[in-house]
């Protein structure tokens, strides 16, 4: 055998003696290793205690952004049908519903049109409350009314059927009729203006044509 | 009798009527005044319990007034005469007014009573007939135009 071989040899046989490297290194790696495993184990455990910079959000009811309308809508439109299945639209620059119980929204710049034989007959106000289960709208602010027969009205605030496609107003009221002008505390009307009621302090206004009857 | 200041009365002027109710029916091309009428035209008024008038309406423009139907305690006041009746017809058409039913006419002076009286309104003559039950027999009631 070479001496590298020999030397080799002999430097393994050292090194397995007992008090060895080799024994060291297992009685190190005796203790070391449970005590690493155990270490281990407590960091896995303790790390995310101390975790300091925990981005985890709790979302909090009363910070969050609360919209407090059930729904609102820009240049809103409704389209429905009158009782005779004529067709009605009101359309509304802004329309928001408070609450998702009670059927009402509230119309900004509104406008309610109504077509029928005699043509189409639209009120315009600034506000208003459409409840969509009866189709009434209950217009404030100066109502203008015109329909195709020249039927007019300015009212403070009216209640517009357009399923009924009536108007009504208990408040003072002025208008125009193909009759002349008019002016009362309250009004009933249908839209077109075929029947009109007037009650209170009730002043028709007519123009005659001129002609035969001048003196 | 004398003349009426209605001579000449201008039957196309602006009609105001005040009452506490309007009905415009404007398919029957009327309209229904009840409770305190008051018709108001140039020198004429008239009140009546309940005034119905009807008009025709041409397809677009004012509206041609045909006649005024008053009754119930109608009164006539112009600036020389006042008269009450039962019943008022205000014929716009042919500027007639004629009053029915217990009529009483007071004119300058005079004070009569009769069952009709009738103003024309281009003459401003008035006639009463069936005065104070002298006149007996030929009374006739004018036959109500049916237009």
């Amino acid at each position: 055998m070479t001496e590298l071989a020999a030397a080799q040899r002999n430097r393994r046989r050292v090194a397995a003696m007992p008090g060895g490297t080799r024994d060291r290194m297992v009685a190190v790696a005796k203790l070391g290793f449970p005590l690493a495993a155990i270490f281990v184990l407590g960091l896995l455990l303790a790390l995310p205690l101390f975790n300091a910079q925990e981005f985890s959000f709790l979302l909090s009811k009363d910070s969050a952004g609360q919209a407090n309308e059930r729904m609102r809508i820009e240049q809103a439109m409704y389209r429905g049908e009158t009782s005779d299945g004529k067709p009605f639209e009101i359309s509304a620059a802004d329309a928001v519903q408070k609450t998702s119980d009670t059927p009402v929204v509230m119309l900004k710049t509104l406008r309610a049109r109504v077509q029928d034989n005699e043509g189409p007959a639209t009120v315009t106000a600034p506000a208003g409350l459409y409840d969509m289960d009866s189709d009434v709208v209950e217009v404030s602010g100066p109502v203008k009314l015109d329909s195709a027969s020249g039927f007019a009205l300015d009212s403070d605030t009216v209640q517009v059927n357009l399923r009924g496609r009536t108007v009504t107003t208990k408040k003072p009221v002025t208008g125009r009729l193909p009759m002349g002008t008019f002016a009362a505390n309250s009004l009933y009307a249908d839209i077109q203006g075929k029947r009109v009621v007037l009650e209170g302090n009730a002043r028709l206004r007519i123009i005659p044509a001129r002609g035969r009857g001048a003196a | 009798q004398g003349t009426s200041a209605l001579r000449g009365h201008d039957s196309s002027a602006p009609i105001d009527v005040d009452a506490q109710r309007i009905e415009v029916l404007d398919a029957a091309n009327q309209a229904i005044f009840t409770g305190k009428v008051r018709v108001r035209q140039a020198k004429m008024t008239l009140d009546a319990n309940r005034i119905k008038v009807s008009y025709t309406r041409p397809a677009n423009g004012d509206p041609v007034i045909r006649r005024l139907d008053a009754d119930g305690a109608v009164r006539l006041v112009t600036p020389s005469e006042q008269a009450t009746g039962r019943f008022g017809i205000y014929d716009v058409e042919n500027r007639l007014v004629t009053l029915v039913g217990d009529v009483t006419l007071a004119q300058g002076a005079s004070n009569l009573r009769g069952n009709r009286l009738s103003i024309d309104l281009r003459s401003g003559r008035s006639t009463m007939d069936g005065q104070g039950g002298r006149v007996t027999g030929r009374f006739t009631v004018a036959p109500r135009k049916t237009n």
